[in-house]
This record gives C-alpha cells, sequence and structure tokens, in this order.
C-alpha cells in the first residue's frame, strides 16, 4: 500500500496522529516541545491544502459564484474529489474571505514601493492623506475584476450576514491597519482606533460606489474618493489638527 | 491512578472497546455491557440485526419519535452539493436508508442544476455485512422506483472490504460502526478505500453530555426503549443491546482521536440532538 | 490525552494577519501584541497616578521623590508609545478612561495625605512587579526571539521595585488602613491588567 508521497498529482500524505501519543496511559514522558512542533507542522500542511483548493476555487467565480460549487470545480481541477468542499463547512464566504485577505496581503506587499514611485514619503505628516487615498484605490481596483462580473454584491451580502460578520470585519480592521501602518501612524493613543473607523467608512463608502459605477475604468468612483478624502482632510483642519479630536464633536453630538 | 483506571477500562466510553485481556490469551471486545470474545462479537450482532430487519425502520420510528429521519435527512445534506461523477459507498447501509436519500438529493440536485446527459452519474454502493438487511434494502428500492441503475449491493465486512484502495469520493457509515467488532480496523478500511481527498462521515449515537439531560435520556434508553422492542418486533434483548452498545461507543472525542489514528485529517463533529447523536467527518488530505 | 489539534488552529486561523508565518510565529505575535498592549496601558495609567499625586502634593516635602518617580514612569510610558507602533500591537481601548481613573486614584489618595499616597504607590508597584515578572517567565520561553522586550520589561520592572521600595521607605505602611486600602488597589489594578488584555 503506497500511501505517502504523491498519488498522480495529487498533494496527500500519510502520517497518523496516534504518533503523537504515547501507548501506555502515562502521559509524561511525552514531550510538550516536540508535540506542539507535530501539531504545527500538521496545521501547516492542512492550511496548505485549504489554500490550494481555495486558489483554485477562484477560478471558478465568475460562473459558479462564491458557492460550495465553485469550491466542489476548484478541488476536481486540483484531481481532489468535488466532496473536499466539505473542507470548508462555512461554504462561500470562506471563498470571499480567502480572496479579501489574499488581496490584503497583495497590497500589503506591494504598497511600500508604490508610495515611493508616486514620491510620497510616509514619515511627512503632510501626506498621509494622499498615501491612503492611493492605498484605498489601489485595493479596490483588486475587487475589480469581480465588480465588472457582477460577482462582488454577492460577496458583500455573503460577508454582512450575521454569522460572517464578525470575521469580515476583522479582516477590515487588518485592512485598514496596514493602510495605517503604511501612511507612518505610530499614535499609541485612542486616536488609533479613530484613525481606522474613519478610514474603514472611507473604504466602505467607496467600495459601494463602485458597485453602481458605470463610468470607465470606475472614475466617478475615484471622485468619490476624493470627496470622501477631502472630508476627512476638512474634519481634521476643523478639530485642530488631530482625527482623534475631530471625533469628538461628532460622538457628543449622536 | 494507573492501576484505578484500568479497572475502569471496561465501563469507561474514553476506552476503546477493546480491551486486552489478561486471563485469556484471545482478545474480549463489549458487546453491549457483557465482554465477550472478539470472534463471538460479530455473530452475536448477525443475529440482532437478523432479528429486527423486518420491523427494522418501523422500530426506528416508535424508539426515535421520528426524529432519526431529521438525524438522517441532516446527515445526507452536510455532503451536498456532490458533483457528477461522485463514487460513494455506504458501509452498514443495508436498509438503504441514507443511500436512497442520497439518490433522491442527487436527482434533485441534478435537476435544479440542469447537469447535461454527457456528465457520468454517480454512483452508490451499498454495504452491510449482513444479507437479511441487504434484502430489506432491495425490496425497499424496488417499491420505491429509484434509479437504480446508479445503486449496487455488496454484502461485505466494514472491517475487511473486498475492494481497490483509493476507489470511493465518499464514505458513509450510520448507525453501524457501533457494531463492528474492532472499530479502528473498519477506520483503516474506510482510510484506504478512499480517494486521496475523500471524505469519511459518519452518524452514530453519541453521548449526551448536559447532566440534567443525560438523565431523562438514560431513563428513557433503559426503561423504555426495551419493553417498546419487545411490544412492536417481539424482541426485548436486541433493543436492550441496542442501548447499551451505545453506552459502550467511545465518546465524541475519543472517536474523533480514533478516526485522527487512521490517519484522516481535519477530523470535526458536530453534535445533534445535545450529542445524543453526533456527526463525525474526516478526509484523507 | 495528549493531542488536541481542534483548538489551537482555530485560534491562530483567527487572527493570522498574514496566511505567510507559521502558527508558532502566530501564537508568539498574539502573546506579545497581548504583552506590549497590557504594559504600555499600565504605563500610560502609573503616569497619571504620580501626576494626579503632583497635582496635590507636588509642593509638599514628599514632593521630589514623587516628581523622581514620576519622571521614571514618563520613559517607560515613551519607551511604550514607541514599541507600540513598532510590532503593530494597538493600543487598548479602555485608554481614555485608565486616563482618568488614574488621574482620580493618584489625586484621590494624596489628597489622603502623603502616607496614604504613598500606600497607594506600593499597592500599585506590587501589582505591576509581579505582572511584569510574569511575563519575564513566560518571554524566557524564547529569549532570542524576545531580546528587546526583555531587556526593556527586566529594567522596568527593577525600576518598579524600586519606587515600592521607596514608597515603603516613606512610611507607606503607617497609612491609615494600610492592608485594607492596599487591598482594594491591588484588586481594581489586577482587574485593570485583566481587561487590558483583552480589549
Amino acid at each position: 500500500m503506497a500511501l505517502s508521497g504523491l498519488t498522480g498529482n495529487v498533494l496527500f500524505r500519510w502520517t497518523p496522529a496516534s504518533r503523537y501519543q504515547s501507548t501506555d496511559a502515562f502521559t509524561d514522558d511525552v514531550d510538550p516541545k516536540e508535540t506542539q512542533r507535530l501539531k504545527d507542522e500538521e496545521t501547516v500542511y492542512e492550511t496548505e491544502i485549504r489554500h490550494k483548493i481555495l486558489d483554485a476555487a477562484l477560478g471558478y467565480v465568475d460562473i459558479s459564484g462564491w458557492s460550495k460549487q465553485a469550491l466542489a470545480e476548484g478541488s476536481e481541477s486540483l484531481g481532489y474529489p468535488g466532496v473536499a468542499h466539505g473542507l470548508f463547512p462555512k461554504g462561500g464566504v470562506e471563498l470571499v474571505h480567502h480572496f479579501y485577505q489574499q488581496s490584503n496581503e497583495r497590497l500589503a506587499s506591494e504598497l511600500p514601493a508604490d508610495i515611493q514611485e508616486a514620491q510620497l514619503d510616509p514619515l511627512k505628516a503632510k501626506d498621509d492623506l494622499k498615501i491612503l487615498r492611493l492605498a484605498v484605490e489601489k485595493r479596490l481596483r483588486m475587487n475589480a475584476e469581480h465588480v465588472f462580473t457582477g460577482k462582488w454584491t454577492e460577496a458583500m451580502g455573503l460577508m454582512a450576514l450575521p454569522t460572517n460578520a464578525p470575521s469580515s470585519l476583522k479582516l477590515l480592521a487588518h485592512l485598514v491597519d496596514d493602510m495605517w501602518h503604511h501612511a507612518g501612524d505610530t499614535s499609541p493613543d485612542f486616536s488609533w482606533y479613530a484613525k481606522r473607523a474613519v478610514l474603514a467608512a472611507v473604504y466602505k463608502s467607496t467600495e459601494l460606489s463602485m458597485m453602481q459605477d458605470k463610468s470607465e475604468d470606475f472614475r466617478s468612483t475615484w471622485e468619490f474618493l476624493d470627496r470622501r478624502i477631502e472630508d476627512v482632510r476638512k474634519g481634521i483642519a476643523m478639530a485642530g489638527g488631530s482625527i482623534g479630536q475631530m471625533l469628538i464633536p461628532l460622538i457628543m453630538q449622536s | 491512578m494507573h492501576v484505578s483506571s484500568y479497572n475502569k477500562a471496561s465501563n469507561d466510553p474514553n476506552f476503546e472497546n477493546v480491551n486486552s485481556s489478561t486471563t485469556s490469551k484471545e482478545k474480549t471486545v463489549d458487546f453491549g455491557f457483557q465482554t465477550v470474545l472478539a470472534s463471538e462479537k460479530a455473530e452475536k450482532v448477525h443475529k440482532v440485526f437478523e432479528n429486527v430487519a423486518s420491523k427494522y425502520d418501523l422500530m426506528n420510528d416508535v424508539m426515535s419519535v421520528g426524529i432519526h429521519r431529521i438525524w438522517k435527512d441532516y446527515f445526507v445534506k452536510k455532503m451536498f452539493p456532490l458533483p457528477p461523477g461522485t463514487s460513494i459507498i455506504d458501509v452498514a447501509g443495508g436498509t438503504g436508508d441514507i443511500a436512497f436519500r442520497m439518490l433522491q438529493s442527487i436527482e434533485r440536485q441534478n435537476k435544479h442544476f440542469d447537469v447535461s446527459g454527457t456528465e457520468k452519474n454517480s454512483s452508490i454502493l451499498i454495504s452491510d455485512i449482513n444479507q437479511a438487511m441487504l434484502d430489506v434494502g432491495k425490496e425497499r428500492a424496488s417499491k420505491m422506483n429509484l434509479q437504480s441503475d446508479m445503486l449496487s449491493w455488496l454484502c461485505a465486512d466494514a472491517q475487511q472490504l473486498p475492494l481497490a484502495d483509493n476507489s470511493f469520493d465518499l464514505y458513509t457509515i450510520a448507525f453501524g460502526i457501533r457494531n463492528v467488532t474492532e472499530i479502528s480496523k473498519a477506520l483503516d478500511e474506510a482510510y484506504r478505500v478512499l480517494r486521496p481527498g475523500g471524505r469519511f462521515l459518519c452518524l452514530e449515537f453519541s453521548h449526551v453530555n448536559n447532566p440534567l439531560l443525560k438523565q431523562v435520556y438514560d431513563t428513557y434508553s433503559f426503561q423504555i426503549i426495551p419493553p417498546l422492542g419487545e411490544v412492536f418486533a417481539g424482541d426485548w434483548k436486541s433493543y436492550q443491546y441496542l442501548v447499551e452498545s451505545i453506552r459502550k461507543f467511545p465518546t465524541q472525542d475519543r472517536f474523533k482521536e480514533m478516526i485522527e489514528e487512521a490517519g484522516f485529517r481535519s477530523v470535526k463533529y458536530e453534535n445533534l440532538s445535545f450529542g445524543v447523536v453526533s456527526i463525525h467527518s474526516g478526509y484523507k488530505i | 490525552m495528549t493531542y488536541r489539534p481542534q483548538k489551537i488552529p482555530q485560534l491562530f486561523r483567527q487572527f493570522a494577519t498574514s496566511t505567510k508565518i507559521s502558527p508558532k510565529e502566530a501564537r508568539e505575535n498574539i502573546t506579545r501584541d497581548r504583552f506590549l498592549r497590557v504594559d504600555h496601558a499600565g504605563e500610560v495609567g502609573a503616569d497619571r497616578i504620580y501626576a494626579g499625586q503632583m497635582a496635590v502634593l507636588g509642593k509638599s516635602d514628599v514632593g521630589s521623590v514623587i516628581q523622581h518617580m514620576w519622571d521614571q514612569e514618563k520613559e517607560h510610558r515613551k519607551k511604550f508609545d514607541e514599541l507600540l507602533p513598532k510590532y503593530r500591537a494597538r493600543p487598548t481601548v479602555m485608554l481614555p478612561i485608565w486616563n482618568v481613573a488614574g488621574f482620580a486614584l493618584g489625586a484621590g489618595s494624596a489628597m489622603l495625605g502623603p502616607k496614604m499616597a504613598m500606600a497607594c504607590t506600593a499597592a500599585v508597584e506590587t501589582v505591576i512587579t509581579d505582572h511584569y515578572n510574569d511575563q519575564i517567565r513566560e518571554l524566557m520561553t524564547n529569549p532570542e526571539e524576545n531580546g528587546e522586550l526583555l531587556k526593556v520589561i527586566s529594567k522596568f520592572r527593577d525600576e518598579e521595585m524600586e519606587h515600592h521600595d521607596t514608597a515603603i521607605l516613606h512610611k507607606a505602611e503607617e497609612a491609615p488602613l494600610y492592608q485594607v486600602f492596599a487591598q482594594a488597589v491591588k484588586i481594581g489594578c489586577k482587574g485593570a491588567i485583566w481587561i487590558s488584555e483583552r480589549i
């Protein structure tokens, strides 16, 4: 029974979990560090396969949408049986989150070069809104292909479902945190939250405006974004220089 | 502590149902609350199901107040959508309860997705160790007017399937693995016949953890089910075995570990009805 | 049983910002993030306590002693202000509340007299020293990776211990109802730590 290594082109190996377990009832002789290492190894292996399937499934979103169907087609394209879609018990939203996460990572890795190219400096306080403007546009353009096919509305709907909302919000939080980080933010006080909240609002509203945008190359979306950034700039100026203070009247009014 | 846990072993569901006996060389296993020789269990279980085969479905309805249908529907729903060409083996599925549900869902799904005729159709192999149960299933299949070209039948032991390695996409076993003599052997076989990436799904009676509900459940199991068996099927002993074997089955967590020991990954379980039954799922990846 | 794969990966998947990092790194990041957040909150609180004490006792004879301790706390706070963005840890949401609560505790205890202020200092610094010691123990499992944090926290721990000794020297224990008061402050501090670690 040759069960280890590659069967065809399908990634698969046989390492039963029993190797972590001592055979008798005494558990003293188990090295916790070694057990942890093996567990981590398992996690990495499993995550790797999950990501392979998710990546493959992204290619079927155009036709099948963000669905178990797409996940099944993705696994089949890798040589796994379609039933492997059960690896993603939440179904389509896991595919959406994967895409979101992947785009976030791409943004984080590419943004520094783009900032340099645009001759902006994260260390200059004046430039931070320009950098944010650039980052938001860059990130939204990554969704463009799904906006064209009309599948992004579906994705946003899935992400907003109550059961999925917490992880969706976490992804958005990571995204705006990345953007502020690259814009040179080092605030250690409550304005940390204010800045991220403001940017999240800008990002989300621009994303919504992109849904209805029929203009060429989403021109009106970028104009919308410019106006939102301008609002933020005005707000800061009015509050005397900081986003944290800008929020105070907003909170007081509500 | 070590010694006492050894003595407790036979009553503790955390231990596998195979205990190495100190007095005789032959392995002993649980048969309900009795301990019997491993070689005897198969025969005893066989007798139980031969006795109940004809009244099997009626008794399921009576004992679970019809809830077993919901469990089974949910179990089948969990594997969908099934892409065309999926090969399924339903072990210990003699009366076809699970297989027929899958078949109907596949038909419904294909109508919905409008799968063109050129696609290979899925296939379901129903395997059971007991010919009496298979006969009941075949009879039901002909009565139900099912698309029977997708079905095939096999009388085989789950611990020793006469099938090639890597030949199925989905292995299901519903209310069956409890009755297998050595659970780990059946799990190893499941792993062997599945293709890489294939899924193992098991529906089985499990353990209620809530102490209050547990009391209600225990009272019902021991005081009501065997008499019901006597009244409806004229068979007290078989139903006594049923409730006892449920208590002897490993807990959710222990069973999960056993599935992992067979080599499956991404093993998860889900409790239904507070743990009266649970669904375990794992992948050969 | 020794092997329980379900719990850890879920935790790690939930928090990992990047899929490229290993589970071990992800775990360490979570720990570091938590440590930095709570330490920062603690130093902000300490800074505010001394500010409150100085507002009342600034001109008294213990003024210079408190000023010295306050200056050190300011240094600590500055250090964590730098470390927070460096390791991309977020500050605690409760910061504005600790800000006010710290000042109130400092000023309030100072109003009851210098001994009471010192009793407050002794109680707070006891909790902080213990807390730093716990962290050092956990960070020592991987001294190479946590070098910077270990150095900073060890230094601060020593200084906090000094503050505690100074407070005792200035007759903290002679304050009325010292034991009761110290217990109350300690419980409060531990609660604040518990909250700051989490949100």
